[in-house]
């Protein structure tokens, strides 16, 4: 049965997460780092994504990092097969789908969900596990940087999912592009906030809250 | 367990009065049409849409008759409304109906009812007051009938907002730009419908349902 927790903020829930997940489960985690490779960070631009790997360790996940960058679909098969969770990290959804289009990435991750590996995500890698990502654009960061003629996400999930609803930072970004451009008849929306995330369980959805 | 079919629309097409009736799977189901949310439309002369919405219930299969709550009490309501099987919100002014339900104790009853696991479905503003608060969408509804103070209160059935009618040109200036300040809040998950979506919850398990993609 089809499992995955789509958060906003990881740190912010992650606790409630791994609860829902079993050590054995957790202990094999590969966590993606392709959404952060898009850029170079400067140290102080990082706190988030160090802050999820606090939280991923603080809730009993035990992880190995992946890039899927230049990697084969044979690459992922092999590379991957021993893993019972994957975690995929905030950053750019654009660039992973991108890179995620030369590798059939999302095919790959559809047949394991389904066959039982667990998705767990933040923001871009919650993007990307919905049904398409073009509304989450925005100049700089987005479709016609990089040229995606192919805006299907992986599809956990039949909505598209826009992460950091109502936070301060990220207002401006929502009122110039993202809120504008979901206003269409294409998908249904889901405008998740920092302190709740999705849970997926077979075909049902629930929102979970985290206080 | 709760089983209930929040739609931006069931009269959009009669695909999605269809596909309904296929996840309700009650053969004919004697249905509520609750027709008191259109009230306050009606009585300041807006169109009303409970007649699309009506026949193509009917037309899948539903078995309808019109009821309204105003007026009527506790009892007269649960004896009125006992042997449905199911009960219809239709679309409207849900803070009107929110008024009418305090005056009438309808929650109560529909609260029984969904604990009953007997269907409940509800259309724009009866999709909208199954949730935890109407406020996010109040902005579509006319106020001159209520009278101060006015409960935005829902009946909490799902822990999210919803948005019917996501992508119509008739809503654009509501949505994006009335509304957004009540709705970019940290405390508030949204899920925006277009009228050919529904959301059927099962217990505290939902997903959305596209008629597009069932044809």
């Amino acid at each position: 049965m089809k499992r995955a927790y789509l958060a906003s903020q990881f740190y912010v829930v992650g606790q409630n997460i791994g609860a829902q997940i079993s050590s054995v489960d957790k202990a094999a985690t590969v966590f993606i780092t392709t959404p952060i490779k898009y850029k170079v960070f400067k140290e102080s631009e990082l706190g988030w994504h160090y802050k999820n790997r606090a939280a991923l360790k603080e809730a009993g996940f035990v992880t190995e990092d992946y890039d899927i960058t230049d990697k084969s679909e044979e690459d992922l098969i092999r590379d991957l097969a021993k893993y019972r969770v994957m975690y995929v990290e905030g950053g750019n959804p654009f660039s992973t789908l991108k890179i995620a289009q030369t590798n059939n990435f999302a095919k790959y991750v559809r047949g394991r969900v389904e066959d039982g590996m667990i998705y767990v995500s933040e923001s871009a890698g919650s993007v990307l596990a919905g049904i398409d990502v073009t509304a989450n654009s925005r100049p700089g960061k987005g479709v016609k940087e990089y040229n995606l003629t192919d805006t299907k996400g992986i599809g956990l999930i039949n909505a598209v999912i826009m992460p950091h609803w109502g936070q301060g930072p990220k207002r401006d970004d929502y009122t110039e592009y993202k809120y504008p451009q979901t206003y269409t008849e294409d998908f249904s929306y889901i405008f998740l906030p920092d302190t709740k995330y999705i849970e997926v369980s077979g075909d049902g959805y629930k929102i979970i809250s985290v206080t | 367990m709760q089983h209930l079919i929040l739609a931006a629309s069931s009269d959009h097409s009669q695909a999605i009065a269809d596909s309904i009736y296929r996840r309700i799977a009650i053969k004919n189901p004697k249905t509520a049409f609750i027709t008191t949310p259109i009230e306050a439309e009606a009585q300041i002369g807006m169109k009303t849409w409970e007649g699309e919405d009506r026949s193509a219930l009917t037309n899948a299969g539903f078995i309808t008759f019109d009821y309204t709550i105003t007026g009527k009490n506790r009892e007269q309501i649960f004896a009125d409304l006992a042997d449905c099987d199911v009960i219809h919100v239709t679309g409207g002014n849900e803070l009107y109906f929110r008024a009418k339900c305090d005056e009438s104790g309808f929650e109560e009853f529909i609260n029984e009812h969904v604990s009953k696991g007997k269907p409940y479905i509800g259309s724009s503003c009866g999709a909208i007051i199954a949730t935890q608060d109407i406020s996010p969408t109040s902005m579509l509804n006319d106020k001159s009938l209520l009278k101060e103070p006015i409960n935005t209160k829902g009946f909490g059935f799902v822990n999210f907002s919803i948005l019917p009618h996501w992508g119509l040109k008739d809503f654009a200036k509501e949505y994006l730009v009335d509304s957004f300040e009540i709705l970019y809040q940290e405390s508030r998950p949204i899920v925006a419908l277009n009228n050919y979506q529904y959301i059927e919850v099962v217990g505290d398990d939902w997903q959305i349902v596209d008629v597009r993609s069932e044809s």
